[in-house]
């Protein structure tokens, strides 16, 4: 008798050992699923589930969203039975267009941030992004034939991207371009807006534990299932398969814009795909800029926003924030931290 | 009082505990299958402590070539403009990924 209570008191203590330090196994494991398709990049969804069909059905609909998203703040395609930004575009200067709430919301974000970063990030750049994607296309394609667009061209376009002109009815859910050659261009928030979305409605189902990675939009909802902080490794802008840090998060969101992600090449000089509103140029005052805030969208606004601005109005905007961090990689490589950046991170460690 | 056997009896549950934890600590951290989705279908799964390769063709004529050489999964050739799948290198351990965006292919260590 004494040898068999020895021996359960033993298998307890063993089996609760064993299952505390690999990670609660017994109610929740942790499952990855990922996806190509929305907004053009890989999505990566992990968690932890008490079952691999109870986490597939959650990501599957999470990603569901993640594509509605996509066709709504879609500028190039149209599709049967939506007015998306495309359809607004088209509609510039000849009619205000019914959208749902999602595309007000998302555009009432977009000038939020135009206003807080003193326009380093605007969605009413289409004309002059139009022009970059047309040369850089056809840069790729042709790469002997690289060209710059023509400044006269830059200029010109640039006359037609004051946001003021696209106005928005949030009581009747309609948005109006006035002028006629401006164009919306989402690029730099519609990401981080989609995530944080989504992830909203992950957590109004019950979901307590998950990453959602849209092309490098990281939100984490909660922390891992044994109470630890999400692990995400910031990508080096020199080496994609490298990472330059981790930064521990929970209930928290990371952006990382780089000008390693998306160039082409004009006699050997590297144009990259984030444009300078006052320059019209790529900014080249950093290889990469990383936020770390609450909502993935604002951490998505102003990552592309950090990227346009002097290190000095950058950093005085992100000291000026609560709970918002940084992270720049600059030009010449050395790095530039806001102050509880490094805390965060195992920078230093 | 403990004798030989009750010693004997917690040794044995303790390796059996240890191999228990062994399976799902160490067992996550490397992956052994490498799975291989096309346009977020299951295309084929591949066992990753062997040596081979299958040549990844997609609906619209595109095509990678994934190799699982000494434990690790790489794509050596493809279609693609980006080439960004070729330059992700080697993959080995659990929920790492090759993505080929221009081709919907996603490699996947599980």
């Amino acid at each position: 008798m004494k040898r068999l209570l020895c021996a359960l008191a033993a298998l307890s203590f063993i089996t609760a050992t064993v299952f505390s330090v690999s990670g609660c196994v017994f109610y929740a494991s942790k499952y990855q699923k990922q996806y190509i398709g929305a907004f053009d990049t890989l999505t990566v969804i992990s968690g932890y589930a008490k079952s691999k069909s109870e986490f597939d059905s959650v990501a599957d609909e999470l990603f569901e969203r993640l594509t509605e998203y996509h066709r709504l703040f879609d500028i190039y395609n149209e599709y049967e039975g939506i007015n998306n930004l495309k359809t607004v575009n088209d509609n510039a200067g000849v009619a205000s267009v019914e959208v749902k709430n999602e595309i007000i919301e998302l555009l009432l974000l977009a000038k939020n941030m135009y206003a807080l970063t003193d326009g380093a990030v605007n969605v009413a750049m289409g004309s002059v992004l139009e022009l970059w994607h047309e040369y850089r296309q056809n840069g790729l394609t042709e790469p002997e034939n690289a060209e710059l667009p023509p400044e006269d061209k830059l200029a010109t376009a640039a006359e037609h991207t004051d946001i003021r002109n696209i106005v928005i009815d949030e009581e009747n859910c309609t948005v109006y371009i006035t002028d006629k050659e401006l164009s919306i261009d989402v690029g730099a928030v519609a990401k981080g807006y989609a995530v944080e979305r989504v992830c909203e409605y992950a957590v109004s189902e019950g979901i307590e534990s998950m990453t959602v990675n849209v092309g490098g939009n990281v939100r984490t909802i909660g922390a891992k299932a044994d109470g630890s902080d999400w692990i995400v490794g910031i990508a080096s802008p020199y080496n994609t398969d490298d990472v330059l840090c981790t930064v521990s998060l929970k209930d928290l969101s990371v952006v990382t814009s780089g000008a390693y992600q998306r160039y082409y090449e004009v006699d050997g000089k590297r144009l990259h795909h984030i444009i300078d509103p006052t320059t019209l140029m790529p900014s080249e005052r950093y290889i990469s800029v990383t936020v770390i805030c609450e909502d993935s969208a604002v951490a998505d606004a102003l990552s592309t926003a950090l990227f346009n601005m002097e290190q000095d109005d950058g950093k005085a905007l992100i000291e000026s924030m609560e709970a918002t961090e940084a992270l720049w990689v600059c030009a010449d490589g050395s790095l530039l931290y806001s102050s509880g950046f490094c805390a965060m991170s195992d920078i230093g460690a | 009082m403990i004798n030989k056997r009750d010693i004997i009896l917690i040794c044995a549950l303790l390796c059996a505990a240890l191999a228990a934890f062994a399976i799902v600590h160490f067992g996550r951290q490397s992956g052994n299958t490498v799975a291989v989705y096309v346009d977020n279908v299951e295309y084929a799964r591949l066992p990753l402590n062997e040596n081979g390769n299958i040549t990844i063709y997609t609906a619209d004529g595109g095509t990678n070539e994934l190799i699982v050489h000494d434990g690790k999964a790489y794509i050596k050739n493809a279609s693609c403009p980006d080439k960004i799948c070729v330059d992700t290198g080697k993959i080995s351990k659990e929920g790492s990924v090759i993505a080929c965006l221009p081709n919907g292919v996603v490699v996947v260590i599980e």
